[in-house]
This record gives structure tokens, C-alpha cells and sequence, in this order.
């Protein structure tokens, strides 16, 4: 059994989590809370721990159905980008699937990319 | 786009002809909330539900991120003597949210500088944010930056007695 299957899902109002081992998160709804690290930011880091433990080399984020975050939950993925960037060498690439029609996704993930020293790629679905 | 905060004889204003237009404005929205409230996340909901159901996506989308962001900075940082105040306004150049709170002046001064950089420079403060919220390094104001690149939305805040109010312009 991998690490990822033993991660227990965070239960959050307006979004949806699920994985799909061995390399598949996927986040639906809203993102909306005051301080979504306090609820998400370690289940969040367990994924990057357990993807790095299972050496999984291409990890995917689906956020394809994600409508909205705050500010605050921009950081998050932030956070996961300096995890990346803080590994010499990366043992993995994030790759994260982004709906066009979402502005946020457009200009925050770019912008994230940008900072995680090449270890993220976008996909854009229509 | 960006953000006009213009000081004159102490009192803030921002661009002359959209202060005219929102002192005219219709209120299609208007929600009161007691400061520090966990009204929030259900108050932006509305807000969302509201939008998506009456403007075209592209307009709705950049109004709920404007709703949120805008009150939730009046709820953290507007005083607590006063109800917070927020709006969906319509003007003849398009539509509004407001958000209107008591104003704490060492607050109100870290507001008013943010809306000028915000100004300058959209998308180098979006950035500059950005950064400084993977270092760590105070909490940052992504949200006003955020309002101005992201969403492409007009910022100006105006102060008077105790109250400052901000305006997320979104033109037609």
C-alpha cells in the first residue's frame, strides 16, 4: 500500500478533495475559508511527503473544477511550490490541470510556476 | 485599471468622476455585518449565487473574487464599534462592490499605501505579493493586489469621520 492511500481526506465545506493513488489529487468547489492552512496546509504537505516517499515522478493536481480561492489558499499552492523549489533535485514534477475558463487559474498558477524553479506544468483544459 | 487614491485636504478620494457615479448609484445588494463576523464565507456565497445568475461570467467572476477580498479585509481590519457594510451597486459605467467599515488609522494608512502601489504597478505588486507569501515574510496584501491584476478591477477608497470605503469598479 502506498503512502498516499493511507492519507486521510480533509472534510471541508464547499470542497470536494479526493485522490486517486497513485498520483491524482483533485479539488472541487471553493476555497473560501479564513485560514486554510490550518485545515488544508498539512494535508497538503502529507501529499507532497507521501508522493516524494512512493517516488512517484509526475504528481497531478486536477483543479479543473475549482471555481474560487481566496487569497489566502493562493498561498497554499505557493507553499507547495517552495516545498519543490526546496528540494535539490526535485524527485518529482507537479503537473497541474487548470480550467481556461477560471481568470484566477490563469494568473495564479502562471505566476506560481514562475517561482517553483521549473518544477511545475500547467495544462490548460478547455 | 489599477487603483486612484487621491488626498485632498485630508480627506481620500479617488477618481472624481467615479466618486460622482457611485454617490448615484443603484444599490442592488447591500448586506450588513457586525466586525470580526463568520458571516463571510455564506455572505460571499450569495454574493457569487447572485452574480452568476445575473451577469455574464466574466463579470461575475471578477465581482465574487471583489466581494470576498474587499470583505474580508473590512471584517479583519475595520474597527468594532461599526456594522461593515457591503454593496452591490450599479452605476452608468458599469457595476461596484463596496465595502464600507470604521476605519482604525494605522490600518487605514497600511490600506491607503497598499491601494497606491496597487496602482503603479498592477502586476509588479501581484508579484512582489506573491513572493513575499512563499517567504514568509508578514502577511502579505495579496488581495488588493489580486483585485487590480486578477480581476482587472478598478480600486479607489474614499475616508470620512470615522469610516473609509473602498470600491472594486468593474466597467461595463
Amino acid at each position: 500500500m502506498s503512502k498516499l492511500d493511507t492519507l486521510v481526506v480533509p472534510q471541508v465545506d464547499s470542497l470536494v478533495v479526493s485522490i486517486a493513488p497513485p498520483n491524482l489529487l483533485r479539488l472541487q468547489g471553493t476555497i473560501t475559508m479564513q485560514e486554510p492552512s490550518r485545515v488544508l496546509g498539512g494535508f497538503l504537505r502529507a501529499v507532497h511527503e507521501a508522493v516524494v516517499a512512493d517516488a512517484v515522478r509526475v504528481f497531478e493536481l486536477d483543479v479543473t473544477e475549482l471555481k474560487f480561492v481566496n487569497s489566502s489558499a493562493i498561498r497554499l499552492f505557493l507553499d507547495w511550490a517552495g516545498w519543490l523549489k526546496a528540494m535539490s533535485p526535485a524527485t518529482y514534477r507537479l503537473k497541474i490541470l487548470t480550467c481556461r475558463k477560471f481568470t484566477w487559474q490563469k494568473t495564479s498558477f502562471v505566476a506560481i510556476t514562475a517561482l517553483a524553479g521549473g518544477h511545475i506544468e500547467l495544462v490548460a483544459a478547455s | 485599471m489599477g487603483a486612484a487614491v487621491v488626498r485632498e485636504r485630508g480627506t481620500l478620494i479617488g477618481d472624481r468622476s467615479h466618486q460622482q457615479s457611485y454617490s448615484k448609484a443603484t444599490n442592488l445588494i447591500r448586506v450588513e455585518l457586525n466586525s470580526g463576523s463568520e458571516m463571510l464565507t455564506c455572505t460571499h456565497a450569495f454574493f457569487s449565487a447572485y452574480c452568476d445568475g445575473n451577469f455574464r461570467p466574466i463579470v461575475a467572476e471578477r465581482l465574487t473574487v471583489a466581494a470576498f477580498e474587499l470583505l474580508e479585509n473590512g471584517l479583519s481590519y475595520g474597527g468594532i464599534r461599526e456594522k461593515v457594510v457591503i454593496e452591490l451597486l450599479q452605476v452608468d459605467r458599469g457595476l461596484g462592490i463596496r465595502v464600507t467599515n470604521e476605519a482604525i488609522p494605522a490600518r487605514l494608512a497600511k490600506l491607503l499605501e497598499q491601494l497606491e502601489r496597487v496602482g503603479a504597478s498592477p502586476e509588479g505588486v501581484f508579484l512582489e505579493e506573491l513572493k513575499r507569501s512563499m517567504t514568509g515574510t508578514n502577511r502579505a496584501m495579496l488581495g488588493l493586489a489580486r483585485l487590480a491584476y486578477e480581476a482587472r478591477l478598478e480600486l479607489f477608497a474614499s475616508v470620512r469621520d470615522r469610516h473609509v470605503e473602498v470600491i472594486a469598479h468593474c466597467g461595463a
